[in-house]
């Protein structure tokens, strides 16, 4: 069997046995989407790249912490990426958006929701999202992709910080119920 | 902040989103160790929100970056050595590294989410107390009768000097009761080191304020009074002396 057809928990066994073949082809299957995750965060590639090398260097360091009740390798990976970009954004105050013009015209970056239909959970969960009334959709992606906290929510959208949780309740519940549907 | 379950409830999709601040979040970890409804929430938040990044298209980094970060691995891998723990299941390691925590006083909430779904077995167990206590001592305690299946490991560290205690499952005991901690001398005297009441998470620190050196056993009683010598039930006790 070649290196790039190992399953993830035989390339986990290899980051805790600190092989750097398995750390490879890790980021040979996953660079792609934590990228990508990182860069849609933070509108840099740069920074993006810091990101995921971190995010790699997290996993190598903290491979204990996988759990695989809870999850596949890739969600791990992509969680790690989310935290660490959302992270990186709320430290770079000086230039985050606060107001809502501000914010949707850098969030609507061409090529989020293009392609992706060859990813069937992706578009399953694009069309749950596009399905939702747009005030559930804005504060979910704003967190999200955005890295806003829900009181930075509530202020930014002019609304009472139970009414953001309320919004983010609701959509997250559709949202399930569409993946559930599916599967 | 010592938030209620429905104050927790309410802040679960935050939690789940990464979109709560600091203060909310550690306060949404500390109730999740000891709330198995509310752990269960976020496991199926947890799902929804994984489903998220799968909706952006793949993008391909430089192609410096897999450079960058096989050469981060390798000057890790030659600044620290091979760690301490090795792969093993989930819950141990959510033990190993609750304990490598409190040994540096440090609060690793992060490590303590999944502390209530620990259910320790006691040869992995002393492993990793053997593991942490890495140049210290440890002593086991395994609960006898009526106390089968809990048990602690004392773990005297050899830095920083502070012994404990880390107990797993203890039982709830009777309300005007309590559970007293002895060290055994050599010579068979049993000396109080720390009386205290369980609380209903799966594992409990209790610090021993007594040098440990003297001392070649502990034990577990359940007491009535706070101080004088032991009357009560044994509910655990050390049958091996740590290295
Ligand atoms: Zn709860």
């Amino acid at each position: 069997m070649g290196d790039q057809e190992r399953p993830d928990d035989d390339l986990l066994h290899g980051l805790a046995s600190r092989d750097l073949t398995s750390l490879g082809v890790l980021y040979d299957r996953y660079s792609r989407p934590m990228f990508a995750l990182a860069y849609r965060i933070l509108g840099d590639g740069q920074s993006a790249e810091d990101v995921v090398q971190d995010a790699f260097l997290a996993a190598w360091r903290g491979v204990d912490t996988f759990r695989r009740d809870r999850g596949t390798v890739r969600n791990w990976l992509l969680s790690i990426t989310h935290h660490r970009a959302v992270d990186v954004l709320r430290r770079r105050t000086a230039f985050r958006p606060t107001t809502l013009e501000a914010v949707e015209s850098r969030a609507s970056d061409a090529d989020t929701f293009a392609e992706a239909d060859r990813n069937v959970v992706g578009k399953a969960v694009r069309q749950a999202l596009a399905a939702l009334p747009t005030a559930q959709r804005n504060t979910i992606e704003l967190a999200y992709f955005g890295g806003y906290t829900q009181s930075e929510l509530s202020e930014l959208l002019g609304i009472p910080l139970g009414t953001v949780k309320g919004r983010m309740r609701i959509g997250m519940l559709k949202l399930r119920r569409a993946l559930e549907s599916m599967r | 902040m010592k938030l209620t379950h429905d104050q927790v409830q309410d802040l679960l999709e935050g939690y789940a989103l990464w979109a709560l601040d600091g203060t909310d979040r550690s306060a949404v970890e500390d109730h999740l160790a000891g709330c198995e409804a509310c752990r269960r929430t976020v496991r199926e938040l947890g799902d929804v929100v994984a489903a998220i990044p799968e909706t952006i298209v793949e993008r391909t980094p430089s192609a410096r970056l897999r450079d960058r970060v096989l050469a981060a691995a390798r000057a890790d891998v030659a600044r620290r050595p091979r760690p301490v723990m090795s792969f093993r299941p989930a819950w141990a390691v959510s033990v190993a590294l609750f304990v490598v925590a409190l040994a540096s006083g440090g609060l690793a909430l992060r490590a303590q989410l999944d502390l209530a779904s620990v259910r320790a077995d006691r040869d992995a167990y002393l492993a990793i107390a053997q593991k942490v206590s890495e140049g210290g001592r440890w002593w086991y305690m395994a609960g006898s009768g009526s106390f089968d299946g809990s048990g602690g490991t004392l773990i005297d560290p050899k830095k920083d000097g502070q012994a404990f205690v880390l107990f797993h499952d203890l039982k709830p005991i009777a309300p005007d009761a309590r559970y007293a901690v002895w060290l055994i001398r050599a010579d068979g005297g049993w000396v109080r080191a720390a009386n205290f009441w369980p609380s209903a998470d799966a594992l409990q620190r209790v610090d021993v304020p007594l040098a440990v050196g003297d001392f070649v056993q502990c034990a577990v009683t359940i007491e009535t009074r706070d101080s004088g010598s032991p009357q009560g039930d044994l509910a655990m006790q050390s049958r091996v002396f740590g290295q």
